[in-house]
Order: C-alpha cells, then structure tokens, then sequence
C-alpha cells in the first residue's frame, strides 16, 4: 500500500474524464481581488445539468501565522463549493464561516470547504516574473509544481457540509470523493487567475500571462497527516471495491494475448514519460529517495521489457509483471499503473464500481462454525500475533479534544487509551478469535452475540470479510512497525495524487492535479492524458 | 431552540456519546445507527436515543419462560432480539421492559433497513410496524412508562422511496447539547509532548 502510484483509475482521472466528456465551461461569475491579491471571486459552471460554484476568498496572512497543520487559524486563501450559484447574502453568510474553517457553521447548500496556503517558494517568484513578462523559473517550477497548498477538504455533512447522501445520486457525484476534487481542481485554476492578476496590476503593460504548458504543471499542493489514515478502517467496503477495481483492471491487462500497434506505441511512451518524471520527483525524505533512486536505476534496467519488441509479443503485461516481481515495490506498483495506463477502453468501467453506499452488517443467521472458519481463513495475520508483548500494542489511536484532529499515542506514556479509536482490528479480531474457541456452543451468531456482546464490531468486520476480500488492512495498526504514511500514500494514490513527498512517517506533501488540463483546456482531446506528468510535457 | 445539523454528525456524535457512556464500540454503532435513522425520518426519537446511552444493563441473553424467549432489558439485550428476529432464531420474541418506545423503535428502524424486514412493535395493546426507509408510525406520546414489548418480523414489502432529506434537519438544543458534551468525552486533551507528536510538528510548514 506504500508503493502505490496513480492510476486512470484514480478519482481525479474519472473527474476529469467527466469535466472533458461534459465540456464543462468554468466561468469567473465575480472577481473582487484587489492589486495586491485580497478579496473575493466566485466561479460558476454546469456539470450534469445542475449549476454549482467555487466561492474564493483571500486576505492577508503573516508569514509566522503560515502552517500547514490543522492546529492552523488563519490561512492565505478560503473556499466553499456551493450547490448553485450564490447570492450576496450568501456569498456573505459563507465568508464570515468559512474564513473560520472547522469553528464556522454551514448549511447543506455548502457541500465542501477548504483552505490553502501559498507557496512561499513558487508564488511571488511566479508574479515577479509574470509581470516581467516572463514564465516561472523552469527549475523551481519543478521543485515546487504548485501555488498554493490546500491543507484540508471537507465534506460529507463536516460542521453542518451538506451529507454525502445528499448528492451521491447525482451522475457528477457518484464515484468517490468527486465534489472534493472538483473542488481542489477549482482552486488550482483560482491560483492560476490569482497570479496573474496580481501580476498584471503590478504591470499592467508588459506582464505575461501563464502559458498552457506552465499551468499545466502547476498543480495544487497538498498537506495530509493521520486524519485520511482511519477512513480506511472505518470504510472496509469502500476500501474492498477501490482495491478491487485495481485488481480486477490489472487483471484484465494482464489477460491480454497482444497488443495492437498502436497500444505497444503509447506503452512505450509510457514507459519514456514515467522515467522523466521520475528524473523530476526528488524529496528530502532520505528513505524516499532512496526508494525513488532504486526505482529510476531498475526502469533504466528495464528497457528491453518496455522496447516496441518485447510488447509486440504475446501476453506483454503479463511478462512484464514477472519481471517486476523481483524488483522493489515501487517498480511492482509502477508496473501496475503503466500496464492499466493504455487500456482505458478495457477498464474504465471499472470505475462505477469503486463507490459504495453499503455499511458492513452483521449476519445474525451465520452458523458460528462459520464465523470459525472465516476468522482462520481471512485474520490469521492478526491472530498469529502476541499480544502480550509491549511492541504488538504499542500506539493507540486517538481524536484530540483541541482540534478534532486523529493523533497517534503511545500506549505506555500518553493518556487516553481508554478512548482509542478501532483501529486495533487485529487484536479484536484476535479477542473474538478467542471466545470463539472458549465459547464451545455452536448455534448462530445472533446466539453468540447474545453471550458476548462485546464482540459486535469484530463479528461485524470478520462477516464483511467474506464477500469483501480486500476489506482490511493486513497489518497489526497499533503496533511498533506500523508506518501510517502507508496508509496515506495508498489513498492519496487513489485519489490521483503524484510526487509524494513524507515529512515523517505522519505526514506527506503531494501535488495533485499536476499535469491535468486547465479551465481553457479541459475540452480539449487530450484531456484525459496527464499520468506520470512532466514538466514542459 | 432548534439547530441544523446534518446527518453524519448525528450518526457519528451519538456513536461517540455511547462511547463514553462506556458501550463497546459495536453496540455504541448501532445507537449512531439508530440517531441516523431517527433522523432521516425526522423523527422524535434522538434524544431518547441519548437517554438509552446512559450506563445500563449489558445482559442480552435470553430466558425462556412458556415457550417463548424473554429478553433483558436494556439496549444490548434489544439489539440481540432484532439479531434474533433476522437470523430467523424465532419468529417472536419478548422484551421484560422499555422507557422508550421512540428510542426503541430507532433501534428497529436500523435493523429492517439492515435486514429488509418489517418489525412489530406490540405494547399496551398498541402495535406499531417499523420499516425502513420509507414510514414509521409512532404515537404521539409514549403508551406506558414501562413494560413489556413484544417483538415479531416479517418480510419486508417492496418500499417506496424515501424523501427524508427534504427540507431542514433540526433538533432540541438541550438534548443535542448533551450529546455533544458526552461525545466530547472521547476527545483526548493535548499535551505538550502530544502536539510535538502530532503529524507535521517540529517541521517548518513554508515552502
């Protein structure tokens, strides 16, 4: 899971593929930025026959009140996505909340909010040279690759947000997290007009305006710690059919006896693109990099399996998938991305498959020797584990009470382990495991519940497991080993993110939206070619 | 006093007042279960819901008294009867005493809508039929204070579809007031040492 790379499958490709099929026109309904960048705008556009609107705000921000981190009060920049077109009451209503971000109340005609931050490095070197009349340096631009970093995106009912519920059944909104991104893709094509706004008011003769190429690869930045990491847990079903839907596209590439010229072609460029912009992704995260240098060195190695020869014979994805195999994680992962990557045709449906609005339920029904055998066959990775040994228990989940914000503690030294969050599943799962054996009585597991009530949420997982072979996470979340950023790379590569850049084993940096097209240029035919994206491309 | 709230915080700030009232965590799903259905139907029933929260009996099981099994009362003991229901370990079943027949028949409401099944709600010679989604009928007041209820299921008929989340979603503010407060219980105060730990401290944020 901490290997994955973007895939066409991931949310923000299945968004884009709709913005371009939709030729969906972002129009800038109000623009009240003043020269130095501060004000308001809102941006309009239809998408599925409904209007909806990216409300922006902007204002001051002193350098020392920057940061990234949820504990933040004040940000460069805020925004809500309206369900409509706003009127001045609201546009005024959503200011005074949403400038407040997680301390504001909003009603269900807001369906997300968020914030970012400027990048300190890229924004006001790309205003001055704007207004110069000039591009960005070409070399910061693929250090930084964003103006500004969102730092959180609600939804989904958060602080009064509109349910998820509430539009799920709206063809725009049907695959996951699709408001949210939209939204995020709105902010960046706000930055892009920010910028050389702020440009253009500082020269109005002679500044430049961004070219296509350059506001192609200026993405969004983004921020994400442990709160993405228990979304996991908490939505086994959801978590099955994304992993599923991979799986079930790699499988398919995988079964094809050949490719058509033209398909061995685009493998091929693939292949070339994902090495440059490996040659572009650098990090100070000395373990990453030096997974990132092992990655480039075995691409370089693997030249002949990617030549117009090897994938002109038969079953190419599949030999190429044995050839990963005695690579590291990343090339295994990479290979996954660039087999999918030309067969959009093959797999694309795949994606109606990745939302799911079903809970996990318990099957009262279910013959307890069942309930046995599922635990054996699915959980003895969380069964085979000793407990009792400090490092098996080491971490506990939390919520901090400051700024409801999902922490890792350490058992043995923080309090409040009493109100952990579930993510010990493998060491409920191994409890459960554990009356099931004591607890000799056969019968159903509506009867065994009734004998141990306790158990509810671990018989709960344990059943959903059985038609759900993706459900969890194979790993013990609360012991020494876990690695969170794992967790958060595997669903930031769902979500479409690149460049992921770990700070920590907490938190990473990523880009997202860093190659996908912009207001201007979403109808156009290449729309929906943005994987391993670089820079100039 | 009402307010608008939606409907994840419902689910998720009941489920974590049952959390700190000390429900394990399954059973503390089924009473945010529970609010978020009482809400989609707009009805009546949350802050009974919260009441149901509080310390109570943990038994749930069964006795059998003339042929029939009797269970506790109590949540736990209510939620294993629906399990008993759909699981088709009897047909009927009867439960020693409730408070609340809104509160319960939230915890019905989850249980058709999990299992697609009808539930029978019989009290005082009143009985009610829950399904989900689409209609509850619940009196206007409470038939008794306290007294048996017998519970039966059945096959759920085709359901129409519902129209819960039209128009606003209120609630009293005193009784959501305490739900937050019991909910906030489950936050955990920060540290010095807890916020250096946090994701992303100690690092400089600009760029």
């Amino acid at each position: 899971m901490g290997s994955f790379h973007a895939t066409r499958l991931s949310f923000m490709r299945v968004l884009i593929r709709r913005l371009h099929a939709e030729r969906v026109r972002v129009q800038k309904r109000l623009w009240e930025i003043d020269r130095d960048g501060f004000g308001r705008a809102v941006y309009s556009f239809v998408i599925s026959g409904r209007h909806y609107s990216l409300c922006a705000f902007t204002a001051p921000l002193e350098p020392e009140a920057r940061t990234d981190r949820v504990i933040a009060t004040a940000w460069d920049a805020t925004f809500a996505l309206f369900d409509g077109i706003p009127d001045g009451p609201d546009l005024e209503r959503i200011r005074a909340n949403v400038e407040r971000q997680e301390a504001g109340r909003y009603r269900p005609t807001e369906l997300v909010i968020s914030r970012a931050n400027k990048s300190v490095r890229l924004f006001e070197h790309t205003v001055d040279r704007l207004a110069d009349g000039k591009q960005p340096d070409a070399d910061l631009l693929m250090r930084t690759g964003y103006l500004m970093r969102t730092t959180a995106v609600y939804g989904n009912g958060k602080f009064g947000i509109a349910d998820r519920c509430r539009i799920s059944g709206r063809s725009a909104f049907t695959a996951p997290f699709q408001a949210e991104l939209l939204t995020v893709w709105l902010i960046r094509g706000f930055t892009h007009d920010l910028v050389e706004h702020v440009a253009s008011s500082r020269n109005p003769g002679t500044s430049a305006r961004l070219d296509q190429v350059t506001k192609r690869h200026l993405g969004i930045g983004n921020a994400t710690g442990l709160g993405m990491a228990p979304f996991l847990v908490s939505h086994p079903i959801l978590l099955n059919n994304w992993m599923l839907a991979r799986e079930t596209a790699f499988a398919r590439v995988r079964g094809l006896t050949r490719l058509t010229e033209a398909q061995v072609g685009r493998a091929v460029e693939l292949f070339g693109r994902a090495r440059r912009h490996l040659s572009e992704w650098n990090v100070e995260d000395a373990r990453q990099m030096t997974r990132i240098k092992t990655l480039r060195s075995e691409l370089e190695s693997a030249s002949a399996p990617f030549s117009e020869e090897f994938l002109a014979g038969a079953f190419p994805w599949e030999r190429i998938t044995c050839a990963a195999s005695c690579m590291s994680l990343e090339a295994q992962e990479l290979a996954v991305s660039l087999a999918i990557e030309p067969h959009g045709d093959l797999v694309d449906d795949l994606a109606d498959g990745m939302s799911s609005g079903a809970l996990p339920e318990i099957d009262p029904g279910m013959p307890v020797r069942e309930l046995r055998g599922l635990v054996r066959r699915n959980y003895s990775w969380a069964t085979g584990a000793d407990y009792g040994n400090p490092e098996s228990r080491w971490y506990f989940w939390y919520v901090s009470k400051e700024k409801m914000e999902p922490r890792l503690g350490d058992r043995h030294r923080d309090p409040g382990a009493q109100f952990e969050l579930p993510l010990d599943v493998a060491l409920k799962v191994k409890e459960l495991s554990r009356d099931l054996d004591a607890d000799k009585a056969d019968g159903s597991a509506a009867e065994f519940l009734a004998r141990h009530p306790a158990r509810r949420y671990a018989v709960r997982r344990v059943q959903t497991s059985a038609n759900a072979p993706y459900s969890e996470i194979r790993e013990n979340l609360i012991g020494a080993e876990c690695l969170p950023i794992d967790m958060l790379r595997c669903k930031l590569s769902f979500f479409g993110a690149s460049k992921f850049d770990p700070k920590s084993d907490l938190w990473t940096r990523i880009t997202m939206f860093q190659g996908a097209p912009s207001f201007e240029t979403v109808a156009n035919s290449d729309a929906d070619d943005w994987c391993f994206p670089v820079q100039g491309a | 006093m009402t307010r608008e709230l939606s409907l994840n915080e419902i689910e998720l700030t009941v489920r974590k007042a049952a959390v700190a009232c000390g429900w394990p965590y399954g059973l503390a799903e089924e009473f945010g279960r529970a609010a978020l259905w009482a809400a989609e139907l707009k009805l009546a029933a949350i802050c009974e819901i919260i009441e149901l929260a509080r310390p109570g009996p943990t038994t749930a099981e069964p006795q059998k008294e003339g042929g029939r099994l009797v269970f506790p009362e109590g949540v736990a003991a209510l939620v294993s009867a629906l399990d008993y229901l759909a699981g088709k370990q009897a047909d009927e079943v009867a439960i020693r005493a409730t408070d609340s027949l809104p509160g319960m028949a939230a915890f019905a409401g989850t249980a058709a809508k999990s299992y697609g099944l009808e539930f029978e709600v019989a009290k005082s010679g009143v009985t009610l039929i829950i399904a989900a989604p689409a209609h509850c009928w619940l009196p206007e007041r409470d038939i008794a204070p306290a007294g048996p209820v017998t519970l039966r299921s059945r096959a759920a008929p085709l359901l129409q579809a519902s129209n819960a989340l039209a128009g606003e979603l209120l609630l009293d503010n005193g009784c959501w007031a305490e739900a937050v407060a019991l909910a906030r219980k489950t936050l955990v105060p920060e540290t010095d040492a807890s916020r250096e730990r946090g994701a992303g401290a100690g690092l400089l944020d600009n760029d």
